[in-house]
C-alpha cells in the first residue's frame, strides 16, 4: 500500500496504521483494537499517514488537468472522503470565489420593472377604454377617445401586416390595436371582452378591497348586458366596424394581459393539494393534543386505577380514531388528487403528492400503535378488584414487618432486661429502646405535646437536654458527647444573649440620661438666668423659694421607692441590693451631679435631692419596661430558678433608700462586661473572677453543662447582684474595674487566638465602655 | 456481638445538617434515612432535632451526626447556630411547592454565609412521589443545582426513593475532598472527626499506604 503513488487511490474501512480493508466499521475498531493496541507509536504512525496523504495531494494537485480525465482515480476528492475519518486531513481550501447574485438581481429587476410598467400602461389604457358607456355612445366619439387613448399610427406607414406579413388592401384592411396603436390584419387581431377587461382593470384599482369575487362578479354583470347586447351585435357584426363591447388588440397586447391574467388567478386561487394539505395538518395537531390524554387515561385505567371514568377514555378513543381515518383518507386523496386529469400533473406535484402521504402514513402508524386499548368493562372491574387486593396485601405486609420489628425489638429489650439491672428501668421511664449502635438513632422530641418555649433559644435548649438524657439512657457516649458540647454552645449563645440585652438596655439608660442632663443643663442655663436676674432684683426671695423645694421632697421621695421596691422583685437581675449600701452617701460623684454644686450654693442638699429622686423615679420606669419584657419572654427562667429569685426577695425589701440611677448604670455595665466575659470562661480552666477574689465564694461559677436550668441562672450575669459582697466604695470599685478591665484584655487576647472575632468584637466594645465609666468615676470626685 | 463490636468503631465522624422551608419533609427524610420507615404522624419541628447513624461509603465507616433543622421562620436564629461546623447540608425543597423552591436561594446564601467554605451542599427534591401535584420539573431544578455547583436528587421520605442515596452521595463527597487533600478533618470547624482513637492511631501509616492502593485501581 503506497499511497506516494496517486495512481493507486484506496478507500473504505482502511486501517490507518496497517491499511488492511475493513468492511465496516465495526471491523475495524475491533481489528484496531486487537493488532495495535500494544503500538505506542500511534500518532507518529498517524502523522506519517497525514505527511503521505498530503504528498499525494500535491502530486495530484500538479497534475490535477491529467488526473481529471483518467477514470481510475477519482481525483483527491474521494481520496479524502474515503474509508479514513476525514477530520483527519486538514479542510479543503476553496479557490476564490465570487457571487453573481447582486448582478444577477440587477438586471433580473430591469427586467421585471420594464415589464411591469408595460402591463400597468396597458392597464391604464384599457381602463380608459372601457370607462365609457361604449353601447350608448355614438362610434366617431369612441374612435376619438380611443385615439386619444393611444396616438395610432398611420395607415401609410405599414403597407404590410407586421404580424403575418400580408399586404393590407381594400379586403385585407388594416385595424389598430387600441392600446398600442400599432397596426395589424384582421387575422391577426384580438379581442379583449369586457369582462375579461373589467377584471383586469378593477384588480389593479382594488386589487384586494373587492376581493368577494373579483373573477365572478364581472362575469354576471356583464354576462347578462350581453345577453341584451347580441341582439344588436349581430347586426353589428354584419357592419364590421362595430363591435363595441370588445376592444381590439393585437396579440403582443393579449399576451401580456392574459399573462397578468393569469398571475392574477394564481394569487387567489389555492390549489386543492393546499387546501387538503392544511386540514391535514389541522388533523394532526388535533391529534397531537388528544393522544397524550387519551394514553394518560388508558395507563390509568388499565392500572386499575379509578380516576378516569371508562366511558369518557372509550369517548375519546374513537374521536382519536376517527381522526386517524380522516388523516387517512386526507393523505389519500391527495395522492389521487389529478391523477385522471388529461394533462397528467408534473412529476414534483406527483412527487410531492407522494411524499404527503408518505409522512402522513407515518404520522398515523406511529402514534396509532402507542394508542393503547382500553379494557372492557368485565377487564376493568378486575383490574380494579386485582389493585384493591395488592394494596391490601401491601398494607399487610407493611404492618407484619412492623409488628415483626416490634416484636423483635421487645424479645432483645426483654433480653437485655434480664441481663442488665437498669433495663426495667429504662423500659418504665418510656425512654425508647436502645437500638444497636450500627443502626441509627434518632431521639423523641419531646416538646411535641407540651407547651412550647416562646424563646426558641431555651426551647432548644430544653431539646438537647432531653436528647442529652435519652441519649445516656441508650448508652450512646458519642452522641452524649456531641450533645453535651452543642449544649454548652447554646447556653454560651443563650448567655450572650442576655449580655446583650444587658448591655442595650444599659445603653438605652444612659442615653436617657444624656437626654434628661441635656433637660436639665437647659433648665438650669434659663434657670441661672433667671436666678441673676433675681439676685439683682431681690436676694431674699431665693431663699422662700428653696423651702417650698425642700417641702415637696420628702413627697417626691416616697413616689420613688413604691415603684422601686416592685421593680426589685420583678426583675430578678437588679442591682439595687449593691446600691442599698452606697446610697446612703447620696453625694455619689454622679457626673450629672457635679455641675449641679456649681450653681446650687448654700441650698446645696435640697436642690440636690429633688431633681436625682425625680430622675431616678423616670429612670425606674423606662428601666422597668425593658426588664419586664425581659421577664415576661422568659418564664420558665424564672419558674424554674425560685432560689435565684428567693435571692432577691431578701435584699429588695431591706432596700427603702435612695435609689441611684447612675449608680446603677455604672454597676450594671460592669455586671454586663462580667457577663459577656462569662461565655469564655473554660469551665475547665477558670478565668480569675474579681468578684470571687475581693468578696469570697460565690454560690455557682459556670458548672460542667447538663441541666440548662442549672447553669442558666448562674451564668445569668444579673445574679451576681445578689451577692451581697459589693459594699462599693468609689476606691473599690475603681479596683474592681481595674481588675475587670484586665480581665476583659486577657479575654480579648484569648478570644483572638481561638479565632472567634465576633466575640473579640464584643469584648473591645465592653473594654471600650469599661474604660469609659472608669475615667468618669475618675473625672468625677475630682 | 463481634458485628457490634465492629460496627462501633468508624473511620469519620461527619456533622450534617437539614435545612430547607417548613413542611418539605426534612424530618421525615431524616427518620426515613435512619428508621427506614416513613414517619406519617410528624408534626412541626421545634427547635433542632438530632439523630446518628453508622454508614458504609466505599469501604469506609462513617458516622453521621445529623442536625434536623425547624424550618419555621421563628427558629430561624436557633438553626443559623448550626451552620458552623457542619460537613454537609442537605438542601431540602418540596417538588409540589414553588415557594420552597424559589426559597432556595435564601438558604443557599445562608448556608454559604454561615457555614464553613467547604461545606458539601446537596440540593433534594423531595416528594418525588407526588408526581401530579409537581410545581418544579426536574431539569430545571438541576440546572439551578447546576448553577450553584451542587448536587441534586430528587427523593422520597415516603417511599424512601433516593434518601439513604441522598446522604451517601453527601458523605462520599466529602471522603473524596478528604482524601484529595482538600478538607483538613484536624481545622477548627470542620464537622469532621475522626473516629476511634485507637483507629486514629491505626490511621497514620495506613494513611502512606493508601495512595499506592488507590493507584492500582485507577
Amino acid at each position: 500500500a503506497s499511497l506516494d503513488d496517486p495512481g493507486e487511490v484506496r478507500e473504505g474501512f482502511l486501517c490507518p496504521l496497517c491499511l488492511k480493508d475493513l468492511q465496516s466499521f465495526y471491523q475495524l475498531q475491533s481489528h484496531y483494537e486487537e493488532e495495535h493496541l500494544e503500538d505506542r507509536d500511534v500518532k507518529g504512525q498517524i502523522k506519517n499517514l497525514v505527511q503521505k496523504a498530503r504528498k499525494a495531494k500535491n502530486k495530484l494537485l500538479k497534475r490535477e488537468g491529467d488526473d481529471r480525465v483518467e477514470p481510475g482515480t477519482q481525483g483527491y476528492e474521494s481520496f479524502s472522503y474515503g474509508g479514513v475519518d476525514p477530520y483527519m486531513w486538514e479542510p479543503q481550501e476553496l479557490g476564490a470565489m465570487r457571487s453573481h447574485l447582486s448582478d444577477f438581481k440587477k438586471h433580473r429587476a430591469a427586467r421585471i420593472d420594464h415589464y411591469v410598467v408595460e402591463v400597468n400602461k396597458l392597464i391604464i389604457r384599457l381602463e380608459k377604454l372601457t370607462a365609457f358607456d361604449r353601447t350608448n355612445t355614438e362610434t366617431s366619439k369612441i374612435r376619438a377617445i380611443e385615439k386619444s387613448v393611444v396616438p395610432w399610427v398611420n395607415d401609410q406607414d405599414v403597407p404590410f401586416c407586421p404580424d403575418c406579413g400580408n399586404k393590407f388592401s381594400i379586403r385585407n384592411r388594416r385595424h389598430h390595436c387600441r392600446l398600442c396603436g400599432s397596426i395589424m390584419c384582421k387575422k391577426c387581431m384580438e379581442l379583449i371582452g369586457l369582462p375579461l377587461a373589467h377584471k383586469l382593470t378593477s384588480a389593479s384599482k382594488d386589487s384586494l378591497s373587492t376581493h368577494t369575487s373579483p373573477s365572478q362578479s364581472p362575469n354576471s354583470v356583464h354576462g347578462s348586458r350581453r345577453g341584451s347586447i347580441s341582439s344588436m351585435s349581430s347586426v353589428s357584426s354584419v357592419l364590421d366596424e362595430k363591435d363595441d363591447d370588445r376592444i381590439r388588440c393585437c396579440t403582443h397586447c393579449k399576451d401580456k394581459l392574459l399573462k397578468r391574467e393569469q398571475q392574477m388567478d394564481e394569487k387567489e386561487h389555492t390549489p386543492d393539494i393546499v387546501k387538503l394539505y392544511e386540514k391535514l395538518r389541522l388533523c394532526m395537531e388535533k391529534v397531537d393534543q388528544k393522544a397524550p390524554e387519551y394514553i394518560r387515561m388508558a395507563a390509568s385505567l388499565n392500572a386499575g386505577e379509578t380516576t378516569y371514568n371508562l366511558e369518557h377514555a372509550n369517548d375519546l378513543r374513537v374521536e382519536v380514531q376517527k381522526v386517524y381515518e380522516l388523516i387517512d383518507a386526507l393523505s389519500k386523496k391527495i395522492l389521487t388528487l389529478g391523477l385522471n386529469q388529461d394533462p397528467s400533473p408534473h412529476p414534483n406535484t406527483l412527487r410531492l403528492q407522494r411524499m404527503i402521504r408518505y409522512s402522513a402514513t407515518l404520522f398515523v402508524q406511529e402514534k396509532l400503535l402507542g394508542l393503547m386499548s382500553l379494557p372492557t368493562k368485565e377487564q376493568f372491574e378486575e383490574l380494579k378488584k386485582k389493585r384493591k387486593q395488592d394494596l391490601e396485601q401491601k398494607r399487610t405486609v407493611e404492618r407484619q414487618a412492623a409488628l415483626e420489628s416490634r416484636r423483635k425489638l421487645e424479645e432483645r429489650q426483654s433480653g437485655l432486661a434480664s441481663h442488665t439491672a437498669n433495663g426495667d428501668v429504662r423500659s418504665l421511664r418510656g425512654i425508647p429502646p436502645p437500638l444497636r449502635k450500627a443502626e441509627g438513632w434518632l431521639p423523641l422530641s419531646e416538646g411535641q405535646g407540651q407547651s412550647e418555649d416562646p424563646d426558641p433559644l431555651l426551647q432548644q435548649i430544653y431539646n438537647i437536654t432531653s436528647f442529652i438524657r435519652q441519649a445516656k439512657a441508650a448508652g450512646r457516649t458519642d452522641e452524649v458527647r456531641t450533645l453535651q458540647e452543642n449544649l454548652r454552645q447554646l447556653q454560651d449563645e443563650y448567655d450572650q444573649q442576655q449580655t446583650e440585652k444587658a448591655i442595650e438596655l444599659s445603653r438605652k439608660q444612659a442615653e436617657e440620661e444624656e437626654l434628661q442632663r441635656e433637660q436639665l443643663q437647659m433648665l438650669r442655663k434659663r434657670e441661672l438666668e433667671r436666678e441673676q436676674e433675681q439676685f439683682l432684683a431681690a436676694s431674699l426671695q431665693t431663699r422662700t423659694r428653696v423651702l417650698e423645694l425642700r417641702e415637696v421632697i420628702p413627697f417626691q421621695l416616697e413616689a420613688s421607692r413604691g415603684p422601686h421596691i416592685d421593680l426589685s422583685y420583678s426583675l430578678d437581675q437588679d442591682s439595687s441590693p449593691v446600691q442599698s449600701s452606697t446610697a446612703p452617701d447620696i453625694l455619689t460623684p454622679g457626673s450629672a451631679l457635679a455641675p449641679m454644686h456649681l450653681w446650687s450654693g448654700p441650698p446645696a442638699l435640697g436642690q440636690e435631692t429633688l431633681p436625682q429622686s425625680t430622675m431616678s423615679q423616670q429612670s425606674d420606669k423606662a428601666s422597668l419596661n425593658p426588664f419586664d419584657e425581659d421577664d415576661l419572654s422568659s418564664p420558665t427562667e424564672g419558674a424554674i430558678s425560685p432560689a435565684a429569685v428567693e435571692a432577691f426577695l431578701g435584699p429588695p425589701a431591706a432596700v427603702t433608700k435612695e435609689y441611684n440611677p447612675f449608680e446603677e448604670d455604672a454597676e450594671e455595665e460592669e455586671v454586663a462586661e462580667l457577663g459577656a466575659g462569662n461565655p469564655f470562661t473554660d469551665p475547665d480552666s477558670p478565668a480569675p473572677n474579681p468578684f470571687d477574689e475581693d468578696d469570697g465564694p460565690r454560690p455557682a461559677s459556670p458548672a460542667a453543662p447538663g441541666n440548662p436550668f442549672e447553669e442558666c441562672p448562674s451564668t445569668n450575669p444579673f445574679e451576681v447582684d445578689s451577692d451581697s459582697g459589693m459594699e462599693a466604695e468609689e476606691h473599690i470599685e475603681e479596683e474592681l474595674l481595674l481588675q475587670q478591665i484586665d480581665n476583659i484584655k486577657a479575654y480579648i487576647f484569648d478570644a483572638k487566638q481561638c479565632g472567634r472575632m465576633d466575640e473579640v468584637e464584643v469584648l473591645t466594645e465592653n473594654l471600650r465602655e469599661l474604660k469609659c465609666t472608669l475615667a468618669k468615676q475618675k473625672g468625677a470626685p475630682n | 456481638m463481634a458485628q457490634t463490636a465492629m460496627s462501633e468503631t468508624y473511620d469519620f465522624l461527619f456533622k450534617f445538617l437539614v435545612i430547607g422551608n417548613a413542611g418539605t419533609g426534612k424530618s421525615c427524610l431524616l427518620h426515613q434515612f435512619i428508621e427506614k420507615k416513613f414517619k406519617d404522624d410528624s408534626n412541626h419541628t421545634i427547635g433542632v432535632e438530632f439523630g446518628s447513624k453508622i454508614i458504609n461509603v466505599g469501604g469506609k465507616y462513617v458516622k453521621l451526626q445529623i442536625w434536623d433543622t425547624a424550618g419555621q421562620e421563628r427558629f430561624r436564629s436557633v438553626t443559623r447556630s448550626y451552620y458552623r461546623g457542619a460537613a454537609g447540608a442537605l438542601l431540602v425543597y418540596d417538588i409540589t411547592s414553588r415557594e420552597t423552591y424559589n426559597a432556595l436561594t435564601n438558604w443557599l446564601t445562608d448556608a454559604r454565609m454561615l457555614a464553613s467554605q467547604n461545606i458539601v451542599l446537596i440540593l433534594c427534591g423531595n416528594k418525588k412521589d407526588l408526581d401530579a401535584d409537581r410545581e418544579v420539573t426536574f431539569l430545571e431544578a438541576s440546572r439551578f443545582a447546576q448553577e450553584n455547583e451542587l448536587m441534586f436528587l430528587e427523593t422520597s421520605a415516603l417511599t424512601g426513593e433516593n434518601v439513604e442515596e441522598a446522604f451517601m452521595q453527601c458523605a462520599r463527597k466529602i471522603l473524596n475532598k478528604i482524601e484529595s487533600g482538600e478538607l483538613d478533618p484536624e481545622r477548627m470547624g470542620s464537622g469532621i472527626q475522626y473516629g476511634d482513637a485507637a483507629l486514629r492511631q491505626l490511621r497514620s501509616p495506613r494513611r502512606t499506604q493508601a495512595p499506592s492502593a488507590q493507584e492500582c485501581g485507577c
